[in-house]
């Protein structure tokens, strides 16, 4: 088994979770990372699949990948997510599926493989991605946010299921942050829900990091099940 | 793999597990002893974390990635995990379809 700590964060090919890998990386870790286009990434310490996290055949691969070349797995970062804004009346239930199957099936079938590979090892971190979107009830976003409640209530319940191995489940919910992510979204928009956050302003990369970061630290292992929201949101 | 591969390596899955039986590890284990319910190994926990690590050890060997508590074996009117010969053959079958 590898003495060097392993992550997997999902939706690694750009955005946050670009980012995050970067973060690790720099951190001294073993990146594996997922998302259904190739990444431009390249660093000794990381392995890149092409997988969209809603396939279970890809997700078993991945994983037994990581369990015959590191035979670890400390920390799982479910960061893959899309969203669909559109009022309610003009999304069609195509899109409605796909958010779904990214965010909450991705969310659930990443868990239970990792919790496999991590009980072996005697405990692990999970780390899912909510957002303010769900206590702010925000209009326009009704799959998405329903689909990131989803995701909290894993979160939760999957806590509770995976404490007998060690392992934490934890989520972050982030404010708006300029990823691809939310480009679409008007700006007026934007302000008008920077507005109700307590800390008015856009969210950065590192303000995730720095919430991921303190799930992850060994001092962290008695804190599971919680959401932590970015800005001030409640 | 075959069946009696498969035999095997469910009786060392289940010697790794021996701690989690309530009851302790029984003197003699053949195809017929019962995994759960009444007079079997494990309890509700104990057998879901005995296949989760099952199901690791047979895609390793077979190298396959069957899932073992799959939509049908949650559904079958007989649970496929009654016992260690249905565990078995229901393994067997997954692998057959792969
Ligand atoms: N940005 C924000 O304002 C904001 C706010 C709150 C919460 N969040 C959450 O933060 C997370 C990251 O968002 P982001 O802003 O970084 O988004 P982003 O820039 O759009 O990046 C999304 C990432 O996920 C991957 N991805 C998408 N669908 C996937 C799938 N089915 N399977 C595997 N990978 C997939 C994408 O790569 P491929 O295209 O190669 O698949 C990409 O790497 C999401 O969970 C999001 O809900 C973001």
């Amino acid at each position: 088994m590898s003495e060097q700590r392993t992550a997997m964060v999902t939706g690694a090919r750009k955005g946050i979770g670009r980012h995050l890998v970067e973060h690790l990386l720099a951190s001294g870790w073993h990146v594996t990372g997922c998302s259904r286009k190739a990444s431009e990434l390249r660093h000794d310490n990381y392995t890149h699949f092409e997988a969209d996290v809603s396939d279970e055949k890809a997700a078993k691969t991945l994983f037994k990948s990581i369990r015959k070349g590191a035979g670890r797995l400390d920390a799982l970062i479910n960061n893959a997510g899309i969203a669909g804004m559109n009022h309610a009346l003009l999304t069609p239930m195509d899109a409605v599926e796909r958010v779904l199957r990214t965010n909450v099936m991705g969310t659930f079938l990443y868990s239970r493989e990792a919790a496999k590979l991590m009980k072996r090892g005697g405990g692990g971190r999970i780390v899912n991605f909510s957002t303010v979107a769900v206590p702010m009830a925000l209009e326009g976003e009704a799959a998405y946010a329903a689909s990131k409640a989803a995701v909290e209530s894993l979160t939760r319940v999957l806590a509770r299921e995976f404490g007998s191995f060690g392992i934490t489940v934890n989520a972050v919910g982030p404010t708006p942050i300029d990823t691809d992510l939310i480009r679409a979204v008007p700006e007026d928009k934007i302000r008008g829900l920077l507005s109700r956050q307590a800390l008015p302003r856009l969210g950065e990369y590192a303000d995730v990091t720095n919430v991921v970061d303190f799930f992850l630290r060994p001092e962290s292992a008695f804190v599971t099940g919680q959401v932590i929201y970015l800005g001030g949101v409640s | 793999m075959e069946r009696h591969d498969l035999l095997r390596l469910v009786q060392d899955t289940l010697d790794d597990f021996a701690s989690m039986m309530p009851d302790g590890p029984p003197d003699t284990l053949d195809e017929s002893t019962a995994l759960f319910g009444p007079g079997g190994l494990f309890d509700s926990i104990g057998l879901v974390t005995f296949l989760a690590d099952l199901e690791e050890q047979v895609n390793d060997e077979a190298d396959a990635v069957i899932t073992v508590a799959d939509e049908r074996a949650l559904s079958a009117e007989k649970s496929p995990f009654r016992s260690i010969a249905s565990l078995v053959d229901h393994l067997a079958a997954r692998l057959t379809e792969e």
